[in-house]
């Protein structure tokens, strides 16, 4: 379980890309295919293990004009939803 | 043994098998043969201790393949380019060859470049094709069915799709579904032509026609059956060139109903080629 001080990362295994401003990925390891909607493509993209939950949300921020509280909330659902799913983890 | 070359989407594959064997698949495979150097080999031999009612499975190990299915086994060795398969029967083995080259197509075409191997049915009418895919049930069969008399058949089951510069090409393949009269499969030679639109097809209640945009155009894609997700590397090749081709050709979701008006209302539709 992390302290949400790391840096999210995809897990290995899963093949993205982002098409049109949306992320198509492909979980090899499930067969399972997921379409992202565009802020949660960016924040995939975001999520590359080189940023903290708070740098991503204030990039996104920056990016969508919204608060650092609403980015940091949505950053938040987003990175627990995807590490539930065994899409990101904790690097 | 012989060996006969055959080629598809530009891969030339040698196949080494018992020559009653070959004699029998040079005449299906006529207008595929190619005098290029082969850069896969497929050995076939049949094998009849194979049991034919066990469990179906696939296994993959690194760069290499395993498979059981009915009777038919393979091993397809990625980084030696080289399936060694066998079956129970000789009957079980062009269904078994057949497997092995759709599945080293559905690897390699993304890879080589702008190319795809789709589940699904390709017409050409006027020197220009379509293609409609779709998972098992999606309705191929009965649009082929619908297009006799009208349009040429390429085939029924597997299609290649593939991008040159500014165009697309639908290119045939030889393979056809299991149900497929012998006389609709005998009067189709290899063929590469325009392509002018990709159909997913669902059925409805009535004719609906929807662009789609370049994601979910993807997404549509990958519900044709022949994505090669098993391994991150083939996943993201698939990906980076179903995205290219999605830019280049209209890929549009049609509901259908079995039923001939399907032809005027692609015409209504204007696209139609």
């Amino acid at each position: 379980m992390s302290d949400r001080t790391g840096r999210p990362r995809p897990v290995q295994g899963i093949a993205a890309r982002e098409i049109g401003g949306e992320a198509v990925l492909i979980d090899t390891r499930e067969n399972v295919v997921r379409l992202l909607n565009h802020s949660a493509s960016r924040i995939w993209a975001l999520a590359n293990g080189e940023r903290t939950e708070r740098e991503i949300a204030a990039q996104l921020a920056l990016e969508f004009e919204v608060g650092a509280q609403e980015a940091e909330g949505s950053v938040r659902r987003f990175v627990d939803e995807m590490v539930a799913k065994k899409l990101l983890e904790w690097g | 043994m012989r060996a006969l070359t055959i080629e598809l989407g530009g891969i030339p594959v040698a196949l080494h098998l018992p020559s009653l064997l070959a004699g029998r698949l040079r005449a299906r495979y006529r207008s595929y043969l190619s005098d290029r150097p082969a850069e896969w080999g497929i050995h076939y031999r049949q094998q009849p201790a194979l049991p034919r009612a066990a469990p179906a499975w696939i296994r993959h190990e690194e760069a290499v393949t395993h498979f059981y299915l009915k009777g038919q086994r393979g091993r397809l060795d990625f980084s030696q380019r080289e399936a060694r398969l066998a079956s129970s029967d000789l009957n079980l083995a062009r269904p078994v060859i057949e497997r092995a080259l759709a599945y080293i197509c559905m690897q390699e075409l993304p890879r080589r470049g702008d190319a795809l191997l789709l589940h699904g049915v390709g017409l050409v009418d006027n020197g220009r094709g379509m293609v409609f895919f779709g998972a098992s049930g999606r309705g191929k069969s009965t649009v082929a069915r619908l297009a006799r008399g009208r349009a040429t058949v390429l085939s029924d089951e597997n299609v290649i799709v593939r991008r040159q510069g500014d165009e697309v090409t639908l290119v045939s393949t030889p393979f056809w579904g299991l149900s497929t009269p012998a006389t609709e499969v005998r009067q189709v030679h290899a063929a590469e032509v325009p392509l002018v639109g990709l159909f997913s097809l669902h059925h409805a209640s009535c004719f609906t026609l929807e662009r789609l945009a370049p994601a979910a155009a993807v997404m549509e894609l990958l519900t044709s059956e022949k994505v090669a997700t098993e391994r991150p590397s083939s996943a993201a090749a698939w990906l980076a060139a179903a995205e290219r081709l999605a830019a280049a050709l209209p890929l549009y979701r049609l509901g259908f109903q079995p039923t001939t008006e399907l032809w005027r209302f692609l015409r209504e539709e204007q696209v139609y080629p």
